[in-house]
C-alpha cells in the first residue's frame, strides 16, 4: 500500500517550521476571538477559576507568613548547655567553638561561671545577697543558637540530643514544647492548603472542561467541516487548547491580584497587632514561587482541562452523518 | 483510479446500504451515480471519502487500499480527496477567501503560497473578484461554486460531489454540472451522485444506476 503522507510532510523542514508557527498564531488568534466573542461568559469562567485558586493561595500566604514570623523568635530557640563543674575555661571555650562549627548551629556564646553569676545578679535583683554564698556555685555554660527555625523542631531535637551526648556536658535546657505546638499548627494549615489546592485544581479542570465542552458544541458544524477537509484532531484541538490556557492564565492572574489585595487589606490590622506586642513584623506579600505557581499552574490546568475535553468531544464528532 | 470490489456497507441500524457493489473508474473519468432516494449513492461517495468504512469487500483509491488506512492516517487521506456537498457546507460567516483557503491551511500550506493557488481555484469556477465577500452574501449557485473551488484548491486526484445541484434551479444546476465535466477534463477523477436523470442525460457522461444498494445499470450517455 502506498504510504500516506500529507502534503505538509513532503515539505522541507524550514517551511514546516514556518507553517507550525503560522498555525499556532492562527489558533491563538482564533481562541482570542472566541473568548472576546462571548465576553461575559469568558469573564465568568475566569472569575470562577480565579476565586478557586485564591482560596488555597491565601492559606499558602498565611503559612508563609507564620513561618516568617517564627523567624523573629530565634532567641527563644536558644539551647542552654550547662557544663560539668570544674571544667577548665580554655577547654570550655574550645568546646563552644567546636559546637559553633556544626552545620546546624548558627552561633554559640560561652558564659563563664563569673559572667553567669553577674547576669543572675542583675536579673534576679538579689545583688549583694549572693555574696553570702562565698564561692560561685554556677557552672560554665554555652548558649547555642540553632540554625533551624521553629518550623523544624525535629532538627532542634537532634541537636539537643547530640549536645546531651557530649562528655563535658552536665545538662541541656531547651523548652521545645511551644515550638512544637506552633510548628504543628503551621503544618496543619499547610496540609489543609495542599489538600484544598488539590481539590480546587480538580475544580478548575472541571470548570475549564465544561467551558470548552460548550465551546466545542457551539462549533460542531465548523469542526465537522474541518474534519471532512482532512483536518487532524490535533489541528482542530489547537484553538481550544489555546482557549483553555488563556482561561487558566487569566484565572491565575485574577487570583494573584486577589491574594495581593488580601495581603494589603489584612496586612494593616496584623501589623498593628504585632506592633502592640512590640514586634516590627509586617505581613509579607506572596512569595515569588507562589506567584509563579499560580501563573504557571493556572495555564497548565487550563491546558489539561481543555485537552481532556476536546479529545473526548472530538471523537464524538465524526463527519459521516448528513449528506 | 477508484475500484470497488464486492463492497458491502451495512449501517449499525437498518439493512445493507450497498450490497456486492463493484465499480472501476479510470483517471480523469466522470461517473454519475443515479437512482432513487435511499439507493446508496451517498454511501458510495462517503466510502470514497473515508467518511464511512465498508463492512465488507475492498475499495482502492489511487493505489491506496482504504480498508488498510488507520484512524490516524484518515486526515492525510482526506486531504487528497475533494468533497462537494448538497448543502455546500461553507462557513457562512467567513469570506470566500477564508472558505477556499481552508483545505490548504489544514494541509499545512505556507501562507505566502495561498494567494496564487486560491486565485487559480477561484478562476476555475468563475468567482474571481468575490474573494472578500462573505459566503452568506452569495447566491446558491455561487455558494456551490465556492464549494467546488474549495474541493479543487488543494489539487486532489479525486473529487466527489453528493447532489451538488440539489438546492439549485435547473439553469444553475446545469452550469454546476458543466463545471464538474470541465474538472474531469482537466484530469481529476470525478464521482457525482444525483437523482436528477434529466439533468445528467444531456451531458453524455457515464451513468451508474443504483437501486436498493445494487448496481442496476452502467451506461454512457
Ligand atoms: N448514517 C446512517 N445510518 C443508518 N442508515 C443510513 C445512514 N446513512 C444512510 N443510511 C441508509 O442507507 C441507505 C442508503 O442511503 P444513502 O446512501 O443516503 O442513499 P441515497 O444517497 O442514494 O439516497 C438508506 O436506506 C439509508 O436509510
Ligand atoms: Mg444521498
Amino acid at each position: 500500500m502506498a504510504k500516506l503522507r500529507n502534503a505538509a510532510e513532503r515539505r522541507p523542514l524550514r517551511q514546516r517550521a514556518l507553517v507550525w508557527i503560522e498555525q499556532h498564531c492562527a489558533a491563538a488568534a482564533d481562541a482570542c476571538g472566541r473568548l472576546c466573542g462571548a465576553p461575559l461568559a469568558s469573564a465568568l469562567t475566569v472569575a470562577v477559576i480565579g476565586i478557586a485558586l485564591t482560596l488555597p493561595a491565601t492559606l499558602a500566604v498565611i503559612v508563609e507568613n507564620t513561618r516568617l514570623a517564627a523567624r523573629g523568635f530565634d532567641a527563644a530557640l536558644d539551647v542552654s548547655v550547662y557544663l560539668k563543674g570544674g571544667l577548665p575555661e580554655a577547654e570550655s571555650r574550645r568546646l563552644a567553638s567546636r559546637v559553633a562549627g556544626r552545620a546546624d548551629v548558627q552561633t554559640t556564646r560561652y558564659v563563664s561561671p563569673d559572667e553567669g553569676l553577674q547576669e543572675f545578679r542583675q536579673w534576679s535583683g538579689l545583688g549583694a545577697t549572693l555574696d553570702v554564698l562565698g564561692g560561685n556555685p554556677l557552672p560554665g555554660a554555652i548558649i547555642v543558637r540553632p540554625r533551624a527555625t521553629a518550623s523544624d523542631p525535629a532538627a532542634i531535637d537532634r541537636l539537643v540530643a547530640d549536645l546531651r551526648g557530649l562528655s563535658a556536658v552536665d545538662q541541656v535546657q531547651f523548652d521545645g514544647l511551644w515550638v512544637r505546638r506552633y510548628s504543628s499548627v503551621i503544618d496543619a494549615i499547610a496540609r489543609v492548603a495542599q489538600i484544598l489546592g488539590g481539590l480546587l485544581a480538580g475544580a478548575v479542570l472541571l470548570i475549564v472542561g465544561n467551558t470548552v465542552r460548550l465551546d466545542v458544541a457551539a462549533h460542531r458544524n465548523e469542526i465537522e467541516i474541518l474534519k471532512r477537509l482532512g483536518a487532524s484532531d490535533r489541528f482542530v484541538r489547537r484553538p481550544f487548547l489555546y482557549g483553555g490556557v488563556t482561561y487558566g492564565l487569566l484565572g491565575g492572574l485574577v487570583s494573584t491580584l486577589l491574594v495581593e489585595l488580601l495581603v494589603v487589606a489584612g496586612g494593616g490590622p496584623v501589623g498593628r497587632a504585632a506592633a502592640a506586642y512590640g514586634s516590627l513584623y509586617k505581613v509579607a506579600a506572596p512569595s515569588g514561587p507562589l506567584v509563579l505557581l499560580l501563573l504557571g499552574g493556572g495555564p497548565l490546568l487550563g491546558w489539561l482541562g481543555a485537552y481532556a475535553t476536546t479529545t473526548r468531544q472530538l471523537r464524538k464528532i465524526e463527519p459521516g452523518g448528513g449528506n | 483510479m477508484i475500484r470497488f470490489e464486492h463492497v458491502e456497507k451495512r449501517y449499525v441500524t437498518g439493512r445493507a446500504a450497498l450490497t456486492n457493489f463493484d465499480l472501476e473508474v479510470g483517471v480523469g473519468e466522470l461517473v454519475f451515480l443515479t437512482g432513487p432516494s435511499g439507493a446508496g449513492k451517498s454511501t458510495a461517495l462517503k466510502l470514497v471519502g473515508l467518511l464511512e468504512r465498508p463492512t465488507g469487500g475492498r475499495i482502492v483509491v489511487g493505489g491506496i487500499d482504504l480498508t488498510q488506512v488507520e484512524r490516524q492516517d484518515v486526515p492525510a487521506y482526506r486531504q487528497r480527496v475533494g468533497m462537494v456537498f448538497q448543502d455546500h457546507r461553507l462557513l457562512l460567516a467567513r469570506t470566500v477567501w477564508d472558505n477556499v483557503a481552508l483545505p490548504l491551511i489544514v494541509a499545512g500550506t505556507p501562507r505566502r503560497e495561498l494567494k496564487s493557488r486560491l486565485r487559480a481555484a477561484l478562476d476555475q469556477v468563475g468567482l474571481h473578484g468575490h474573494e472578500q465577500q462573505r459566503a452568506l452574501e452569495l447566491s446558491g449557485g455561487e455558494q456551490q461554486r465556492v464549494g467546488i473551488a474549495r474541493a479543487l484548491v488543494a489539487g486532489p486526484d479525486v473529487l466527489i460531489a453528493d447532489e451538488p445541484t440539489g438546492n439549485l434551479d435547473p439553469t444553475l444546476a446545469l452550469e454546476i454540472m458543466r463545471l464538474l465535466v470541465a474538472v474531469a477534463q482537466a484530469g481529476v477523477t470525478v464521482l457525482v451522485a444525483s437523482h436528477d436523470v434529466h439533468l445528467i442525460a444531456p451531458l453524455g457522461a457515464r451513468r451508474l444506476s443504483l437501486d436498493a444498494g445494487r448496481v442496476v445499470g452502467d451506461a454512457v450517455g
